[in-house]
């Protein structure tokens, strides 16, 4: 069994990164990290870990996941036709911050209406630095289906950012 | 805001996007104590026996069979366990004080349940012997027909010994009750008899809700004085003679089972044969042998932390026979069976059989099931101990569950607890699975129990069935009908259809005769294979049968294609809701206000 004290104290920070680079705030990003070493007591159970960070960052990728999926679903209910990119903030801040912090909400909403794997690929491409082989790895697909699902994922988050593109030129009109 | 704007046409917009994640600034702080926590849980939940559910796929066909059969028989154990009780929870402390004035009674019991798996009611009738000082029989009978089922169980309190037998089987379970866990017990006994004498006993003191008095009234032929009484396990109306203040009838209402029960024909201080209670097993029986424990408070921790583990990490809504629960025992009946399945012992009995039994499949089965029994028993007590422990708080106990809900994890968070009988202090478990001792004008600034009650009901557990079960029967049968969706929702016009392929089916493998499609019935392989959507079908008519007129349901797909566009084809308001949920052809939901509703087109049906 893993000497758990270890692995928490280890890997908690890294754990704790890749969970709130999604979801963006302390509560939810701490319930992920619980659930994240939950489910690796389990894994462990059932057969040696070779690389707990990888696993690591996969499981805490999957749980903030669900936590933004979980999000999707709750602001489609509460208005069917919302759109992640649709609604600009309009709070004063710093420009260049305002809008970074902007792009990266939005960001996370579009990521949380991909299909699961498109969005786990993705996230563990772009965010956890992962290569299409070794993200494959993590999800027992083989890395041409990793390379598919990452370009579909792109695809589909860049037409979904796009009424943001929109809504800033025409801020900027007014402006 | 916009103000480098040829920057942000020039660059890629999810590259951008996605820089900006990543630069968003993470606050460095992870408090020490916060981490020690996590420590602390994480190693709790390394050390807990339990969990995870293993594939089986890699196992041959016949075995995979016989590991879907075990899990069966465990869950079908578990529901027997919960309502009549298994013939091995006795608070032998409790066993002396019990004995009151009758020397011998007998009864009759019928209880109906409802699966909540697949919602189907099953009927037991048992009759009871009940012999001073400690001595009881059960004679229980289950199902009908061909898929009738006959157990007998015996107990001696005193003793601390019982045995189950099975004559179709010719098995005897010889059951030593291992009482060295009594201090951590709450006491008491789901064997009938004995958890009447305890719950009118007990439902009279303590904290809780008191014995309250209904009156006289007229029970089978003649007057009768009323009381009711309830705990974790049940609420029981009881009337008694006013004039012996014997019992005449008791109805028990077991929420946390969908269970209803009645004891009738009471009958006093009869003579009985001493052999009816005999603890030795009749000639020409396998016998075999098990030791239980007493239920106790760690066995609740137990389950509640393996119902949390397969739940999201969350505890469940309540405690009882829920789906919650259900699941959990599934998957780990699962591995168990799964890892069973793979020792040395059982691959040699498999072949043995295989051997014997050649294509006999059903043969196969039958003595693999057999085989089987002590496992199945043994793994049902292994879980069902801590649902058990709950059953036996009364009122007296004044138990509180306010899990539903929360993380497991979460520190600081009462979840449950109890005054254990005799105690001063309550025990207390939170959320990460510690246990405290609190003097009880601490358990004041506690949350608040839903509704003042602990046990869940079908009617007020809205994950049980749901609109998803609707959607899904809607799909099955429109696939089987080109498309077109059911003229209303009764069972004549869509059982029949969804029922359609898996008829065909029993036709070209069985035939058609009752006798064939009884032995389809019992073939779980085909079943499994081919029972699917009629499972699916049972869940969708599990929610409407749940709906109530104050939720005001309409069906209005007649004649309705799957798919069409904007075309409402059910609404209803959920319990406690402001707005109606709408299903449309194509099988979305959204919610729309009550003048919304009015404006949608006439239902067909309510």
């Amino acid at each position: 069994m893993a000497d758990w004290e270890a692995v928490v104290s280890q890997h908690v920070a890294t754990v704790r990164r890749t969970v709130y680079r999604l979801v963006g705030n302390h509560a939810d990003a701490w319930d992920c990290v619980q659930e994240t070493f939950l489910e690796a007591v389990k894994i462990d159970r059932r057969e040696p870990v070779r690389n707990w960070s990888a696993l690591l960052r996969h499981l805490a990728t999957a749980r903030a996941l669900d936590l933004l999926r979980r999000r999707s679903r709750q602001r489609s209910r509460c208005s069917p036709d919302a759109d992640p990119a649709q609604v600009i903030s309009r709070e004063p801040g710093p420009p260049g911050r305002a809008e970074a912090n902007e792009l990266a909400d939005r960001l996370r909403a579009a990521v949380g209406r991909l299909p699961r794997r498109q969005a786990h690929v993705f996230c563990l491409n772009c965010f956890e630095q992962m290569t299409s082989e070794e993200a494959a790895e993590q999800l027992s697909i083989s890395p041409t289906a990793a390379r598919m699902l990452l370009s579909r994922a792109r695809r589909r988050l860049e037409r979904l950012l796009e009424p943001f593109r929109s809504a800033a030129e025409e801020d900027e009109r007014i402006r | 805001m916009m103000e480098n704007r040829e920057d942000f046409h020039r660059d890629d917009l999810l590259d951008r996007a996605v820089n900006a994640v990543l630069r968003d600034p993470i606050p460095d702080d992870l408090p020490p104590d916060q981490v020690a926590r996590l420590v602390a849980v994480v190693r709790q939940a390394a050390d807990r026996p339990l969990i995870g559910l293993k594939v089986t796929k890699n196992m041959k066909r016949i075995a995979r069979i016989a590991v879907a059969a075990t899990v069966l028989a465990v869950i079908g154990a578990l529901a027997c366990w919960l309502t009549i009780g298994g013939s091995t929870n006795i608070a032998l402390a409790d066993v002396a004080k019990a004995l009151d004035s009758l020397r011998s009674a007998t009864y009759e019991y019928t209880m109906e349940m409802k699966n909540p798996m697949d919602g189907k009611t099953t009927i037991s009738n048992a009759r009871g012997f009940f012999l001073a000082p400690s001595r009881e029989r059960c004679e229980m009978s289950m199902g009908s027909g061909n898929n009738k089922s006959n157990s007998i169980m015996i107990l001696d309190c005193l003793a601390a010994r019982g045995i189950t037998l099975v004559p179709e089987q010719k098995l005897a379970m010889a059951i030593t009750i291992d009482g060295s866990n009594l201090k951590k017990s709450v006491g008491g006994t789901s064997h009938m008899f004995d958890m009447v004498r305890r719950l009118v006993r007990e439902g009279s003191s303590g904290p809780g809700e008191k014995v309250e008095s209904l009156g006289k009234k007229e029970i089978d032929g003649r007057m009768a004085f009323g009381f009711r009484t309830r705990s974790n396990m049940a609420d029981m109306t009881l009337w008694a003679d006013p004039q012996t203040a014997r019992l005449v009838r008791i109805d028990i209402d077991m929420p946390s089972v969908n269970g209803h029960g009645v004891m009738s024909n009471f009958r006093y201080d009869v003579e009985l044969d001493p052999t009816l209670f005999s603890l030795e097993p009749p000639t020409g029986y396998t016998v075999q042998t098990q030791t239980v424990t007493m239920p106790a408070e760690d066995d609740l921790v137990n389950i509640l932390h393996l119902i949390a583990e397969h739940n999201n990490g969350t505890f469940p809504s309540a405690i009882g026979q829920n789906k919650e629960l259900m699941q959990a025992i599934q998957a780990v009946s699962m591995e168990e069976v799964g890892k069973f399945v793979k020792t040395p012992e059982a691959q040699k009995l498999m072949k043995e059989l295989q051997a014997k039994y050649g294509k006999d499949r059903d043969g196969f089965m039958k003595a693999w099931m057999k085989a089987m029994m002590p496992f199945n028993q043994k793994l049902t007590q292994k879980y069902m101990q801590g649902m058990m422990f709950y059953n036996m708080l009364t009122s007296a106990n004044d138990s509180h569950y306010v899990g539903g809900g929360v993380k497991l994890g979460t520190p600081n968070r009462p979840i449950f607890w109890y005054k254990p009988t005799g105690a001063d202090k309550y025990r207390v478990i939170y959320a990460d699975l510690s246990v405290k001792e609190v003097v009880p004008a601490e358990t004041k600034n506690f949350p608040k129990a839903p509704e003042g009650r602990t046990v869940q009901t079908m009617n007020n557990n809205p994950s049980f069935w749901n609109e998803k079960n609707l959607i899904e029967m809607l799909r099955v049968y429109a696939a089987q009908q080109n498309g077109l969706l059911p003229p209303t929702l009764d069972a004549r016009d869509i059982e029949p259809v969804i029922r359609a392929p898996l008829e065909k089916e029993i036709k070209a493998k069985y035939g058609t005769s009752p006798e064939a499609k009884m032995k389809a019935m019992q073939d779980i392989a085909f079943m499994m294979a081919h029972g699917g959507e009629v499972m699916k079908c049972g869940r969708g008519f599990g929610f409407l049968h749940d709906m109530k007129p104050e939720n005001d349901s309409h069906y209005a797909g007649k004649d309705v294609k799957l798919g069409t566009p904007d075309r409402p084809i059910f609404w209803y308001k959920p319990t406690g809701s402001e707005k109606y949920r709408v299903i449309y052809a194509d099988l979305s939901v959204k919610e729309l206000t009550a003048d919304d509703v009015k404006k949608l087109p006439e239902a067909t049906s309510k």
